[in-house]
Parts: C-alpha cells; sequence; structure tokens
C-alpha cells in the first residue's frame, strides 16, 4: 500500500516535471528551431504491437535452423543491412550505415566498408570481424573433415567466391570466382563476430576475439574455428529472453528487450543508433496471433495496431467493418500459374503427334487460350483485392522493372476471354485434331479458391475443345518422385512464391533436369540464357537476358501465368505510415515510418 | 488392487504403442512437410530441401522411420527423452515445446473447469430439486443450447460484446434507463423461478429481487464502481458473510446456534484484519503473502471454533477453518483491486480492460509486480474461460441433475425422510453427497480430456498451449511435434481413465475392482 501510494507520487511528480520540462523545451527552441523539430520530437510515442503468426526463436537468422519469416522480422529491427527492398519493389542502399562499390568487373571484386561510429548495441564498433566471419559464412569456405559446411548457413554459396578475402579496418574486398549476378544480394553483416567468438571462448577480450577470428580465417585454422561455427549454428536459438546478451546484439533501430515462449516480443530503441531513419516508436512489440479473426478482434479492440493476413471474404468483411481501423489490399509474393506438361505423352507432348512440334505448340496455345483469366480475376480475386489485376510474366513481378516489355510478349492472350476462346478455337481446327482433346489437371484437393478456378476453367476450356480430367489429390502428389519420373498430369495449377528480387535459381524450374522442374520444359535457348545470367552481373544485361527467356517461354507456350495472391493489412487509425510490401520483410518494411496520429 | 493397476498398464502400453504407430503414419502420409518450401522459387529452395531431408529422415519410409522415433520415446522411460525436432516450432526440441506448451494449457483450464464443476452441479442440482419448475425448463432448454454452439462461434461472440463493445461501455459506465429497467426484470424472473414456492411467495420474492437489482445497478451508477471497482472493508465483510451463509447452508444448516455464531463472526473477522492485511501484503511480498493471508484468516477460524464451539467444535473448526481461508481470499483480491487504477494507467487498451489476445500483456510483464500480473492474468483469462465454461457447464449441468434424480428416488432417501430428518439434512447429506460419486469419476476423466482438446479455444484467443501445438504441427506435417502432442495426451486419458476407476472404488464400497 505504501509502495503504492509512493509510486503514484512518483509517477504524478515526474508528469509535472515532464510537463514542465515540455514547456521549458518549447519556450528554448521556439525562437531558434523550426516548429516542426519540436513536434518531431513529440511524436515519439511509448509503444506500438503488431502481429505476425509467429515470433522469433533463433537470432541468427542467416543460420540454417533459424532461416525463417519470423526470425528475419526481429532481424530486420534489429540490424542494419547495406540495402533494403522498398516497396516497389526495389533494392535501396542505406548509406549511413556503409557503402560498397564494384572495384573491378573482371574478376568480379567488390569492396564493402562500414561507417566509422557504427557500433553493435552494447558498443563494440561493426567493423572487419564482422565482415570477414558474414564472409566465411556465406560463401561456405570451411568445411569439416566430411565436407560438410561447418557453418551451416541457410544458402552456403561455396562455388562463387572461394579466394580468401582481405581486410583492414572497416573495410572487406573479395574477389568471385565467377561473374555471380546476384552478388548484390549475396553479402552482408550478420550476427556479431566478438559476440559469436567470446561465446565459443568465454576469456577472450573483444579485441582479441575480432583478431583472433580474422586471423583463423585468413589462415585457415578451421580447428579453432570449429567451436565458434557450432555457436554460430546452435548457440542463437532461444525461445524466451536469451540469458546472455551476446545473443541478440543489434546494429538496427531496436534492440530486443523481453520475448517470452509463443507470446510477444518486445523490442526497445537502440541508443546507440544513429545511422538511419530514427523510428517514432520508443518500443515495438510483435504479438503471436495465427487466427485472422482474432487479429481482427485485436485490432478493434485496440490490444494490437498492424495486422495482415491473406483475406477470404469473411476476413475482408469483417476488416471493413472495423471503424476504428483502415486496409490495405495488397499484393503478395505468391503468384498463381498453370503449366503444361510436355514429355508425358499426353496433349501437349510432341510425341503424342508422331513429334510434330508445331502441332504440340498450337494446342499448347490453345489451352492456355482458353483460360479465362479475366473471369478468374472478376469472379474470384477482385472482391479480396479490387486492385488486382492479370499477372502475365513468369519472371517479372508487376510493377517492377521489364515487367511491361514481358507482358507484350504475350499480346496474343492478353484479350478479352471469349476473343481468346475464338482464338483457342480457330487453332484447335487449324491442326485438326479431333476433340474433345482429353486433359489430366491436378489441383490441389482441399483448396477451395483453386477449387473454384477450375470450375471456371473446365466450364471454358470444355467449350473449345478439351475435355478437363479433374485429378485433384492433396499435397503435391505429382512431386513426390523426382524428374526424370513423369509428372502424370498433363495440366496443374500452383504458386511459386518469390520473396526476394534475386536473378538466378530459374534454373530449378526451367532446365530439363532442374530440381523444380516438373513439366519436362527443355528449351536449348533458354538454358543457353540462363547460363549467361547467372555470370551477368551488369542490371542493364540482367534485364536484356531475363527478357529474352521471357520471350523464349511465351514462344514456346510454357504456361500461363493468373494473377499475385491477394494480401490484407489492417491498421489501428490512430497508426500512420504503414504501407504493404509484397516482399520480406512485408509491411515492417518501413517500420521507422509508424508514427501515432496526433491525440 | 495392486494387479489390477499392473494390468491395466501393461494394456495401456500395448494400446499406446499400436495408437502411436498408427498417428504416427497417419500423420506421416497427411502430407508434405516441405510442400511450402518447394513452391519457393528462391535461390536457396535446394539447399533448404536437402537440409530438412537430412534432419527429419525423410528419405527414410515412414514405416521405418516410427522405429527412429520410437527409440528415442523409449529413452523417457529411462529420464533421457528424445522426441526430436520440431519444423513447426523453429526447430526447436520437443521436449521443450511441450513443456511450455503444458504449462499454458493447464493456466487456462484449471479455473475454467474448478468454475464449470461449481456452477455445473450448483445449477444441476438446484433444477433436480425444483423438477419440472419454469426454471428446469429454462435451464434444460440452454443447456442443450449452449452444449450444441461451435465454441468458435461463441468464442468469437465472446469477444466482440465481452470485450470489444464491454470495453467500450466502460468508457463511460451507467446504465441508460432501458438497462434499469430490462435486466432487474430479467434477474428477478430467474431467481423467482430458482426460489419456486406458491403463488405469494413468488410474487414476494419477484419484487424482492426486483427492488434489489435496481438499487445495485443504481448504486452502481451513482458510485462509478464500475470505473473504479474495489471492494474494501465493507465489501470485504458482506462478501464473506454471504459465503459464511452459503457454506453454512450447505453444512449445519442455520439451526445450530453455535456454528451460525462462530461461522459468522468471520465475516467481522475478515473486517477486523483488513487493516492489519494492508501491513501484511506490504512487508510479506509475492504468493508468501497470499499463502500467509489465508492460512492465518483459516486458524482464526479454527481457533474460534474450538474455543467457543461446544460439543460439536471438531465439525464447527472445519467449517469455520473453511469460510476462513476463503475469507482471506477475499482480501486477497481486495488487495488486487488496490492496484486497478495504475493496470488500467499501464495497458495499451484506451477503454477497459477484456484483452482477447493472449497470456500476458507486455508493458504488464516488465512490472514484475505479483499483484499487477493477477489482474493481467485475469484481464486475459476472463474470455477464454468463459468460453470454456459455457460448453462444461452444460454438460456437468446435466448430469448433475440426472444424478441426483436418481438418488432421490432411491429407498434410503425415503427412509431419511420417514426418519422425520429436515429436508436440507435429506438433500445435503444423505442425496448430495452420493449424487457426487458418478460426477466425480466424469470429472476426473474430462480434465485429461480438456488438456488435448481447447485446441479451438486456444486458436481463436491466441493461447499457445497444447492444442494450438498440435494444430500447428498437423499443419506442418510437423510428425514428431504431433507424436509428442499424442504421448502426453494419450497418457493422459489413459490414466485419467485409470484414476476415474479407482475414485469409483474409493467413492462407493458397492464397486470392486478385478
Amino acid at each position: 500500500m505504501k509502495n503504492f501510494r509512493g509510486s503514484a507520487v512518483v509517477a504524478g511528480l515526474s508528469v509535472v516535471a515532464l510537463t514542465l520540462a515540455g514547456c521549458a523545451a518549447t519556450e528554448e527552441l521556439t525562437p531558434t528551431s523550426s516548429p516542426s523539430a519540436v513536434a518531431e520530437e513529440a511524436t515519439i510515442a511509448p509503444l506500438i504491437t503488431v502481429a505476425w503468426n509467429d515470433i522469433v526463436d533463433t537470432f541468427n537468422s542467416s543460420s540454417a535452423a533459424g532461416n525463417n519469416v519470423a526470425n528475419s522480422l526481429t532481424t530486420y529491427l534489429t540490424s542494419s543491412t547495406f540495402n533494403y527492398y522498398d516497396n516497389s519493389p526495389a533494392l535501396v542502399q542505406n548509406t549511413e550505415f556503409g557503402s560498397y562499390e564494384v572495384v573491378s568487373e573482371d574478376p568480379l571484386t567488390v569492396t564493402y566498408t562500414i561507417n566509422d561510429g557504427v557500433v553493435w548495441s552494447d558498443g563494440t564498433a561493426i567493423d572487419g570481424a564482422d565482415l570477414a566471419l558474414a564472409w566465411a559464412t556465406i560463401f561456405g569456405k570451411f568445411k569439416d573433415a566430411d565436407g560438410v559446411y561447418m557453418f551451416s548457413h541457410a544458402a552456403p554459396k561455396d562455388n562463387v567466391a572461394s579466394k580468401l578475402p582481405t581486410i583492414s579496418g572497416s573495410t572487406i574486398t573479395f574477389e568471385y570466382d565467377v561473374q555471380y549476378v546476384d552478388w548484390e544480394l549475396a553479402f552482408g553483416v550478420g550476427v556479431a563476430a566478438h559476440g559469436a567468438v567470446q561465446m565459443a571462448y568465454p576469456d577472450l577480450s573483444i579485441a582479441d576475439a575480432k583478431s583472433k577470428l580474422i586471423d583463423s580465417i585468413m589462415n585457415e585454422d578451421t580447428e579453432w574455428l570449429a567451436a565458434v561455427a557450432t555457436v554460430w549454428n546452435e548457440g542463437y536459438s532461444s525461445v524466451n529472453t536469451p540469458e546472455n546478451p551476446l545473443v541478440y546484439l543489434s546494429s538496427g533501430p531496436y534492440v530486443l528487450e523481453e520475448l517470452v515462449e509463443e507470446q510477444y516480443s518486445t523490442h526497445v530503441l537502440n541508443p546507440l543508433f544513429t545511422w538511419g531513419p530514427k523510428p517514432q516508436y520508443e518500443r515495438v512489440t510483435i504479438r503471436q496471433i495465427e487466427d485472422s479473426t482474432a487479429a481482427i478482434q485485436a485490432v478493434d479492440n485496440g490490444e494490437i495496431q498492424i495486422a495482415s493476413g491473406q483475406p477470404t471474404a469473411d476476413v475482408l468483411a469483417l476488416v471493413q467493418a472495423l471503424a476504428n481501423a483502415e486496409y490495405a489490399s495488397s499484393e503478395e509474393a505468391a503468384y498463381e500459374h498453370i503449366d503444361l506438361t510436355v514429355n508425358n505423352g499426353g496433349p501437349f507432348d510432341p510425341a503424342s503427334y508422331g513429334g510434330d512440334a508445331a502441332k504440340a505448340l498450337k494446342v499448347r496455345q490453345a489451352f492456355l487460350l482458353s483460360v479465362p483469366r479475366n473471369e478468374i480475376i472478376e469472379k474470384l480475386i477482385k472482391p479480396l483485392n479490387p486492385d488486382a489485376r492479370v499477372r502475365t510474366s513468369v519472371l517479372f513481378i508487376p510493377g517492377a522493372e521489364g515487367y511491361d516489355e514481358a507482358e507484350s510478349y504475350y499480346s496474343n492472350y492478353l484479350g478479352a476471354d471469349d476473343e481468346n476462346r475464338a482464338k483457342a478455337k480457330a487453332l484447335l481446327a487449324e491442326v485438326g485434331v479431333s476433340t474433345p482433346i482429353d486433359v489430366e489437371f491436378w489441383y490441389p484437393e482441399g483448396n477451395v479458391r483453386r477449387g473454384q478456378e477450375y470450375e471456371l476453367l473446365k466450364l471454358s476450356a470444355d467449350s473449345v475443345g478439351f475435355n478437363l480430367i479433374d485429378e485433384s489429390e492433396p499435397n503435391w502428389a505429382f512431386t513426390e518422385t523426382v524428374f526424370p519420373d513423369l509428372n502424370p498430369h498433363d495440366a496443374v495449377i500452383f504458386a511459386w512464391a518469390a520473396t526476394s528480387l534475386s536473378v538466378s535459381g530459374d534454373d530449378q524450374y526451367l532446365v530439363l533436369g532442374g530440381p523444380s522442374n516438373w513439366t519436362g520444359f527443355d528449351n536449348a535457348a533458354v538454358k543457353v540464357l540462363l547460363d549467361e545470367l547467372t555470370v551477368a552481373v551488369d542490371p542493364t544485361e540482367q534485364l536484356r537476358i531475363r527478357l529474352a527467356i521471357e520471350a523464349e517461354l511465351a514462344k514456346d507456350a510454357y504456361n500461363i501465368t493468373l494473377f499475385q495472391f491477394p494480401g490484407l493489412t489492417w491498421w489501428d487509425k490512430g497508426v500512420t505510415g504503414v504501407s504493404p510490401n509484397l516482399l520480406v520483410p512485408y509491411f515492417y518494411w518501413n517500420f521507422w515510418n509508424w508514427a501515432a496520429t496526433a491525440g | 488392487m495392486l494387479s489390477f493397476i499392473v494390468r491395466r498398464f501393461a494394456a495401456t502400453l500395448v494400446v499406446l504403442l499400436v495408437a502411436s504407430f498408427i498417428v504416427y503414419q497417419l500423420t506421416a502420409i497427411s502430407g508434405d512437410p516441405l510442400a511450402e518450401i518447394r513452391a519457393s522459387r528462391d535461390p536457396n529452395t535446394q539447399d533448404r530441401l536437402r537440409y530438412l531431408t537430412g534432419m527429419l529422415d525423410l528419405d527414410v519410409p515412414p514405416f521405418l522411420r516410427y522405429f527412429y522415433w520410437l527409440g528415442g520415446a523409449a529413452g523417457c522411460l529411462v529420464g533421457r527423452c528424445d522426441l526430436g525436432v520440431s519444423i513447426a516450432k523453429g526447430e526447436s526440441l520437443v521436449t521443450d515445446a511441450l513443456a511450455g506448451a503444458i504449462a499454458s494449457t493447464l493456466q487456462l483450464i484449471i479455473l475454467a473447469t474448478v468454475l464449470s464443476i461449481l456452477v455445473g452441479v450448483a445449477v444441476g442440482m438446484t433444477t433436480a430439486l425444483r423438477q419440472y419448475s419454469g426454471y428446469d425448463y429454462s435451464v434444460t432448454f440452454f443447456a442443450f443450447v449452449f452444449y450444441s454452439l461451435p465454441i468458435f462461434w461463441v468464442a468469437v461472440l465472446l469477444k466482440e460484446y465481452g470485450a470489444i463493445r464491454f470495453n467500450r461501455f466502460l468508457a463511460d459506465p451507467t446504465f441508460g434507463p432501458w438497462a434499469l429497467i430490462l435486466i432487474p426484470l430479467f434477474l428477478a424472473v430467474i431467481i423467482t423461478g430458482i426460489a419456486g414456492g406458491r403463488l405469494k411467495a413468488r410474487i414476494r420474492v419477484f419484487l424482492m429481487s426486483l427492488v434489489l437489482s435496481v438499487t445495485l445497478l443504481v448504486s452502481l451508477n451513482i458510485t462509478g464502481w464500475l470505473t473504479s471497482p474495489s471492494i474494501g472493508v465493507v465489501g470485504v465483510v458482506l462478501v464473506t458473510a454471504l459465503i459464511a451463509g452459503v457454506v453454512l447452508l450447505l453444512s449445519t444448516g442455520f439451526g445450530q446456534r453455535r456454528a451460525v455464531y462462530v461461522v459468522g463472526s468471520m465475516a467481522l473477522v475478515a473486517g477486523a484484519m483488513w487493516l492489519p492485511g494492508q501491513y501484511l501484503f506490504y512487508y510479506l511480498e509475492g504468493p508468501l503473502g497470499i499463502v500467509a493471508m489465508i492460512s492465518i484468516m483459516a486458524a482464526i477460524g479454527v481457533g474460534l471454533a474450538l474455543t467457543f464451539g461446544g460439543d460439536a467444535r471438531v465439525q464447527i473448526a472445519k467449517i469455520a477453518g473453511f469460510v476462513g481461508g476463503l475469507g482471506g481470499l477475499v482480501l486477497v483480491i481486495d488487495e488486487a483491486m488496490q492496484y486497478w487504477s495504475t493496470y488500467l494507467e499501464l495497458i495499451p487498451l484506451k477503454t477497459g480492460f477484456v484483452s482477447t489476445i493472449g497470456a500476458v500483456t507486455p508493458t504488464i510483464g516488465r512490472e514484475e509486480n505479483m499483484w499487477l500480473s493477477l489482474l493481467d492474468s485475469y484481464a486475459h483469462l476472463i474470455l477464454p474461460t468463459a468460453a470454456l465454461m459455457i460448453v462444461s457447464v452444460a454438460g456437468y449441468t446435466r448430469y448433475a441433475r440426472a444424478s441426483l434424480l436418481e438418488v432421490l428416488n432411491q429407498d434410503y432417501i425415503r427412509t431419511a425422510r420417514a426418519k422425520g430428518l429436515n429436508e436440507r439434512t435429506v438433500i445435503v447429506r444423505h442425496a448430495f453427497r452420493n449424487a457426487m460419486i458418478p460426477i466425480a469419476t466424469i470429472i476426473a476423466f474430462d480434465i485429461s480430456g480438456l488438456i488435448g482438446g481447447a485446441i479451438i479455444t486456444e486458436r481463436v484467443f491466441a493461447w499457445d498451449g497444447m492444442g494450438a501445438l498440435f494444430s500447428k504441427g498437423l499443419n506442418a506435417v510437423d510428425v514428431n511435434l504431433v507424436m509428442g502432442f499424442f504421448l502426453v495426451t494419450g497418457l493422459l486419458a489413459v490414466v485419467g481413465n485409470l484414476i476415474a476407476d479407482l475414485l469409483y472404488t474409493a467413492l462407493d464400497p458397492r464397486i470392486r475392482v478385478n
């Protein structure tokens, strides 16, 4: 009771003191500085709570074990990078943290420099040791006796940069073995080097830890590095606030304050942070909420301020009914597409027409033309995202550079559905195959939206001269057997998710024998272009090659893309500056712009 | 008895083995744990696939993989559990995930279960006593309505009306004229129904409860109690007196003068303990203060009864001790309520306090004040507890009603009445205890079922316990996690069953195992 009264008195006094201080500050500042500066100071709000379906459990999101979206969100709040995606989407450089440049085009040599005064949240400078550790982990330089990577990075790239870097001060310079096209996305500072080393060797001082790490990497002392690697792989997992602060050192605007298993993680402003945009909230709490309805009601109740989810008609209606919240329909990274199998002896395989590739091509074109894309968008997607539009490109996200050009390669498919069906009929009449042509069609059973898409597609395609056979099965049945086993279905509908704008990786599904090539697609020109692409560092060159690949895909009637998945973000009217982004880290991308509205 | 238990456990082990094999196979073939990664076009896709395939032994057919799992699970028998790694939970150990989940599920269901039993048994037995009355029919009707309500729908409605709208109402908590008319009318009808009796008595009860509830609501309006609720000395005395009355009614009745005086005086003792209590809670921080207050009050009750109880002192001591303990609990609640305004200032909600998600408010967790945490738990538990209760109360009501009706038709009840015992003694002593036997066994079985059964409630309220663990595991085709869940709930179901059987033999000497 005494305690309680005391705290009330203290609180009361501090309110008075703060008010006085505020008055004094304004009086002092008014004559000299602009009023906007005062207003800005005043807008640091105490707390914003946002929702996600999962929260952090590993603070090293580069490791194989920690590489998931929930971890990357906390990493995004608590780290600085050389670049990030805005919502165009485009890659933006963060020059206040550090800079990078290409020193030499051939061999591709790059240098990264961290600015002076940039420090970890414990005050230790971010410097060459951190860059060295990042280099060693990303490029998989060190392997144990069995040939397994010592640092289990989520995507080790041991074939692109094997020459040891040179490190001086806060600068690293290293050479790529190949003209690595995604070099700009490949490198960035991960966890703190002194943290990893001190967890492995607690007796070392910070300076010793740093210099010993650099020495060991430069001398390839794998014996000494083994302990560091073990820590790097396993030492960063924690479901509650880690006991050792080295685990969650921050180089970003926020630093972890509290983590409660399966409940929330709270991040408080990092007082040392000066390199980059300053957030407007003292604390950010990420609450774990899996259920969309729960997240909507929590916004309604004022418990959380921002949430997002995949819209259904019900979810959208609930969000629209919120009196105290705004929402934005948006697009997500995944996009729906229909792929045709060309090597299983089905209607799209030239072998079915005695090897007549031209005939098979026309049948494929006719089938793709018979897909009622506009109707699908109108009936299934527009109700969820009024701004939805057809996506017509395999490689380019709508809005990204090159998309318009890519779309023009598919000009034949861009007309109205009726027009396209007429064209499809004409094509089938031209090749003179006997209709109806049986098409064995797979879609994931139990997925309501795809079931509806199938119904619309069947109506349309059957009217043209195909006969769609429902081969829906739950869960990826067609991928159970890996290439070269044949995909038993002639046409499949599913979505690819691309969470970055990386240029490489398309060979997984576009080259015959690629691990995700379930269509049997095989085009020599595409293969050559992809090989060219992996070493094309120049962005204009990349664009040219990717457009050329897209042109080949269009010419071969490889597939037809439908739409970007609809997303929905809703937020309390008390918050401004929220803007959805279709790439990771989604609406978190501009957290420094979130601000509380006055009052 | 021992051989019975041993035989039951042996049979249990076989059942668990077979069931675990089936569940493992069903989960493993229910989908592809890598589906989401397969659909990714990111450059690191193949690395992820290789990494997870190796870690989860996905290249081994489920039929054989089960025995890998069984090997690890068998370690539990010698204290070295290895239930594998969960991919749905960030590759943490399944045993760790289970430990956290069990704790939060227990937190959720204990309160709900205790309250459901109390309310359900009370309502059920009163309906049995007023069989075929309007009250009985209404309760039966609502019990069936609630029993058949889907809980996800109840939960969403509860959030809308119990949290969002109630919180907005608390911004300016005054009852309007319509509320002042309708709420008392509603209450009066219910109370009249329970009280029963002849027309004249009914009219009297109706008018009295009408006047009482109008007075209550008006005084809530005038004092602004809903804005800053508190109990205070007067509240403590009144509430404890009420508790004493109920306990007396159920135990000795009001006929025994000494018991009435001793137990009734506990209300005054609680009031007298209020001021010393403030010092007690100030000097004894943490749970120790709560335990101390409850034990002191219970001790005073026992002491008073032994001193002034006369011939029946031992029996009165039990009752007075019980009432004293509950009075201590009222004092504890009073102390927590004193932190109410501080609590409201600290939480992010603009108005009101009822929370719809999770188990704690981050700003409160940081304060590290037990009283604030108690209030916070209450604000978070109130809705999920209500949701769970609505369904289980309906069930218990039916069981309790049926059970008491059956007992009331027994010969020994007629004998007791023929002996000239008063109705209260017949009901409380002879009927109530025997009617509780089947219910006790149902409760033992229910609790083990609830541990795994709150899947939907947990999801809707973002409460991460066993249910959330299971649905997470199943969605991600995370066989290890689902098996961890199965192991715990399967064991509990079997053990609960065994306890129910043993409890029956202990309570009812007519039943023998073997």
